[in-house]
């Protein structure tokens, strides 16, 4: 269940989700659960894990870090968006896509500094025209030619569960939470650990927290 | 097929291209040429040119879209989006410039030519041609994500470059013109320069402002984009058509070729140099170097975590007087402990002598005469490092382990990894 006292009706929740980089090993499940939940076309990943070795021999090592959409709270893909497609959720601020509006303009995958959206134009799978069983009802939620990104499962969030990415992760590395609730478990997390937020100076103000 | 990288690193915009280029460079050489036949009264067969560049980078726009039958639905959001601006001024524009010209055509409309409803149109439509030559700057400018293009410089440039192309359509279509060729030959050997001292201005100011603006600054060295731009923008687009004008004056129809290639090939250039700010695992004021920590740490602090939500407390537990240390063997010294890493519990306030006395007592004298050379002497082949530092910058033996859980590597010097 999402640890917060507050019902998800009240427009004051604000969801956000915190990585515990110590605990990330880039296993890359959270990747693959997000494809098995949201049945994402080939090539797109709405969450994926980057990594980056630093340090040398005897002391190097590889430090994991997941990304994306931040749901930011000063999202810069909204305002470009000439249809209104893209939009804030108000009843917890989740920056979502409304596909029957979407004209596939690119301009909000290119506002995105976090390069979390994506415009396929194409409705083949990944063998092909002839699609699988799972691909034919799963691809259904989706119209080419329109924008995708992750929803941080707002499908699942409704039904009191949690995000299958935060649901998969083997070890705890991904929290979430309502971050207007001061006493839910990651607002604590965020209280007592170094952390930082992707990019802050670009003025997005993202709702993930990477703890340090 | 969309291809992500699962690589910490720069990365070029892959949406935007020739379809998107071809647009921003009809719609804004055909409203400035708009304007130019305002100001100058050039015929109106340059006004009917202005149109077609419009309506024809209208279509190859739709094209660009993902769902095209819905294009009409980008009128909604002009309060916030420029893009949705832009659709208003280009729909205002084709209304009230062919109402204000089609009096030349047809004599059957309630307003004629020259009058007060045809001015106040053309007024309507030049101010929106206007607009229709800013919002492809102003709408890239705004964006935070790239910062080659996030410069007030950009719509000034794009402004300067879409009157050098309407000089390059009027050139094209010299043989209409009579009186106006000399000042027209003049326009376009001045836009030339201007747009040349522009453009290396903000290259070299894209450059100097360092990381994803010098990336794209630096992509023109680079296939395909180091012949387009070299051969294409500055040969063809401005040095052959500038020398053109100067030398060979009857040539001005080429010249005109050569500047709408040079206005096109610059615009797709600007499009596919735009590099995305990297991911926040390069940026360089993030320090990463606590994530070498062990996972000892990591149990202490979430066990901190896990006593205040069940005390609810405000502060983190008391430390306690044990200190956890992390022993990592190489090279030899696996083959003689049997292990290559070792748990090792020690008090607050113990130094890396302690440390090896005790890992002596536990290893035999194999270790002991391996790691030392005398009573209290480290060998001179042994390297120990306590967190990353080397114990002979610290005191040696007698350097302290710390008050929280520590890693120590012990490294023979030549020993293998």
């Amino acid at each position: 269940m999402p640890q917060s006292t507050k019902s998800a009706d009240s427009p004051s929740v604000k969801w956000g989700v915190a990585v515990d980089l110590k605990r990330c090993v880039g296993c890359q499940s959270c990747t693959m659960a997000c494809k098995m939940e949201n049945a994402t076309p080939p090539g797109v990943f709405w969450t994926h894990v980057i990594e980056k070795e630093i340090g040398a021999y005897p002391l190097a090592y590889k430090v994991f870090m997941p990304l994306r959409c931040n749901h930011c709270s000063d999202p810069p893909c909204v305002p470009v968006c000439p249809t209104g497609a893209s939009h804030v959720r108000e009843q917890d601020n989740l920056v979502l896509v409304d596909q029957d509006q979407c004209v596939g303009c690119h301009a909000c995958v290119v506002a995105c500094p976090y390069q979390a959206r994506f415009l396929p134009e194409s409705d083949k799978g990944y063998y092909g025209s002839k699609l699988t069983p799972y691909e034919e009802i799963n691809y259904k939620k989706w119209q080419t030619g329109t924008t995708q990104k992750c929803t941080l499962c707002a499908h699942r969030i409704d039904k009191g569960l949690r995000p299958a990415c935060v649901e998969a992760c083997p070890t705890r590395a991904l929290a979430f939470g309502d971050l207007n609730d001061p006493e839910s478990s990651i607002s604590k997390l965020i209280r007592q650990r170094t952390n930082f937020q992707p990019r802050a100076e670009l003025g997005t103000d993202p709702n993930v927290f990477y703890l340090t | 097929m969309i291809v992500q990288g699962f690589n910490a690193e720069m990365k070029c915009q892959q949406e935007f291209g020739w379809l998107l280029a071809i647009w921003i460079f009809l719609s804004g050489t055909g409203c400035s040429l708009y304007l130019f036949v305002k100001v100058l009264g050039l015929p109106i067969s340059f006004a009917v040119l202005a149109l077609a560049c419009i309506v024809v980078g209208g279509v190859v726009l739709l094209f660009e879209l993902g769902s095209p039958t819905r294009a009409w639905r980008a009128l909604s959001q002009v309060g916030t989006s420029w893009l949705s601006r832009g659709v208003l001024f280009v729909s205002v524009f084709l209304a009230s410039s062919l109402l204000s010209i089609a009096p030349e055509f047809t004599s059957s409309l309630p307003w004629e030519r020259g009058g007060f409803t045809a001015i106040a149109l053309g007024w309507i439509a030049s101010l929106c041609a206007l607009m229709i030559v800013f919002y492809p700057g102003f709408f890239l400018a705004k964006n935070r994500s790239i910062p080659f293009w996030s410069s007030p410089l950009l719509p000034v440039i794009l402004f300067a470059y879409a009157a050098l192309g309407a000089t390059g359509w009027m050139l094209l279509g010299s043989s209409g013109l009579t009186g106006e060729l000399q000042f027209i030959h003049l326009l376009a050997g001045l836009l030339i320069v201007v747009n040349l001292i522009l453009v290396a201005v903000y290259l070299a100011v894209m450059y100097r402002a360092g990381g994803p603006a010098r990336e794209s600054v630096r992509l023109l060295d680079s296939e395909p984009l180091n012949w387009i731009f070299r051969v294409g923008v500055v040969l063809v687009g401005m040095i052959l058509p500038l020398l053109t004008l100067i030398w060979l004056p009857s040539g001005g129809m080429l010249a005109g070729i050569g500047i709408l290639v040079g206005c096109f090939l610059f615009r797709y250039c600007v499009l596919r140099m735009g590099v995305f700010v990297p991911p926040a695992l390069i940026q360089d004021d993030i320090d990463f170097s606590m994530l070498r920590r062990t996972s000892a740490d990591l149990k202490h602090e979430f066990a901190g975590a896990g006593a205040q939500q069940v005390h609810g407390r405000g502060s983190m537990p008391q430390t306690p007087s044990a200190v956890a240390i992390r022993v990592r063997f190489m090279g030899d010294l696996p083959s003689i402990t049997g292990r290559r890493e070792q748990f090792v519990s020690m008090l607050e306030g113990s130094t890396v002598g302690d440390l090896l006395a005790s890992l002596s007592k536990t290893h035999g004298n194999g270790f002991k005469d391996r790691v030392f050379n005398g009573p209290g002497r480290l060998d001179h082949t042994m390297l120990i490092f306590v967190d990353g530092n080397n114990i002979k910058d610290c005191g040696g033996l007698a350097a302290p382990l710390g008050k929280s859980e520590v890693e120590v590597i012990m490294l023979p010097i030549f020993g293998g990894g």
